[in-house]
């Protein structure tokens, strides 16, 4: 067997592979360790080269900044600058943190968050729960209750807690375990893809229930047009992406309190839904 | 001087928006802005297409909801108002129409 003596290795996130190259060798082990559940062998769609800078920088705030240039993607912050090339698919980013591992996290899903969007697929602020193979998606506004969802859901594995990323796979709409997490520190994340049983659209109440939404009212809390480059294009293809998920996936307003309840109310909801349909 | 009823509506170009159900839901990509109408605003938001004047609009609209003619037309010119007036809808003196 041939020693590989590169620092690079290839990551695959919602199908799409990318090979991280890395100069410094403490960092690429930390690295391969951290994202070693979405490893793969596949050809790269995407190469992105990472720079580990020393750092003495004290966090004050973890703020980035993201803008476009031409078909340029350009990240920075105080601990970082990076950039992608959408036509060439190649990257760079220079890390110089205290917390490297997190800022390559973040970058990452900037990147990939466009590129997913760029190539026919949605990505949501959302959380996922996978119970009975079957993918539940909770989205809302910072502070909704996404991550407590995903908390009152344990043992069931989570996707994430923060960022859902949504295909269209032989018909079906199926939903990816993501590594990028928010509020939760999860190691790694499950590298695996699930059809979406329903999208739930969080509100914190005093009590629990379920108010199936008609397709106009889903599509408005669900529709989030990203800033980036495509304009008017890209926001009409990105609502036909969403009508089209919410023509095969219903959608509900779940009033919810920090109580794992929800779980009973959404197994009733579509038991009534499947013996209502027999 | 035409008047509104005169005038052909027609959808601002940077708003993308469908029509699900019967009803309009508007998008402002670089507002953030979503806006959803009712059937008759949406039908009206779906006819002004910058080839049909208001009037003729206002005519459609009665035929097709329990309304009369002059009331369907007071109504949609202020729909058209206040939709101009948000910027959602153009208002052009000729109408475009097709060849």
């Amino acid at each position: 067997m041939l020693l590989n003596l590169s620092r690079e290795t290839t990551i695959e996130v919602a199908g799409i592979s990318a090979c991280l190259r890395l100069n410094e060798e403490a960092f690429f082990h930390e690295v391969k360790k951290s994202y070693q559940m979405f490893r793969s062998d596949n050809p790269p769609d995407m190469i992105v080269d990472i720079d580990i800078k020393p750092s003495s920088y004290n966090r004050k705030d973890d703020a980035f900044k993201i803008s476009f240039f031409k078909d340029k993607l350009v990240i920075a912050s105080d601990e970082f600058s990076g950039y992608f090339d959408l036509t060439e698919l190649k990257g760079k980013v220079e890390i110089y943190s205290k917390w490297p591992l997190e800022i390559l996290g973040n970058f990452l899903r900037n990147i990939y968050s466009v590129y997913i969007i760029n190539s026919g697929g949605i990505v949501l602020h959302a959380s996922g729960v996978v119970k009975d193979d079957e993918a539940y998606i909770f989205f809302g506004p910072s502070g909704s209750g996404k991550s407590t969802v995903v908390e009152l859901s344990m043992p069931h594995i989570a996707l994430s807690d923060d960022l859902i990323v949504i295909k269209r796979v032989n018909g079906r709409y199926k939903s990816f375990g993501i590594p990028y997490w928010g509020n939760i520190n999860r190691n790694s994340g499950i590298n695996a893809s699930f059809e979406i049983k329903g999208l739930f659209n969080l509100v914190k109440d005093d009590h629990v229930y379920l108010e199936r939404l008609a397709r106009t009212r889903a599509l408005a809390e669900i529709i989030a047009i990203p800033d980036i480059p495509g304009g008017i294009p890209l926001a009409h293809r990105l609502l036909d992406r969403y009508i089209g998920l919410l023509n095969h996936v219903p959608c509900y307003k779940m009033h919810f309190l920090r109580s794992s309840t929800f779980w009973r109310c959404i197994d009733e909801e579509f038991a009534r839904d499947v013996s209502v349909k027999a | 001087m035409k008047s509104l009823l005169e005038m052909c509506p027609s959808r601002h170009s940077r708003l993308a928006s469908r029509i699900i159900d019967g009803e309009a839901v508007i998008v402002s990509p670089t507002e953030g802005v979503i806006t959803i109408l009712n059937r008759v605003g949406s039908r009206i938001w779906g006819l002004s297409d910058g080839k049909k004047s208001l009037k003729d609009i206002a005519d459609i609209i009665s035929g097709e909801f329990e309304v009369t003619r002059e009331t369907a037309r007071c109504d949609a010119q202020e729909f058209i108002k206040d939709l101009s007036g948000k910027g959602m809808i153009k208002l052009a003196g000729t109408c475009h129409c097709e060849a």
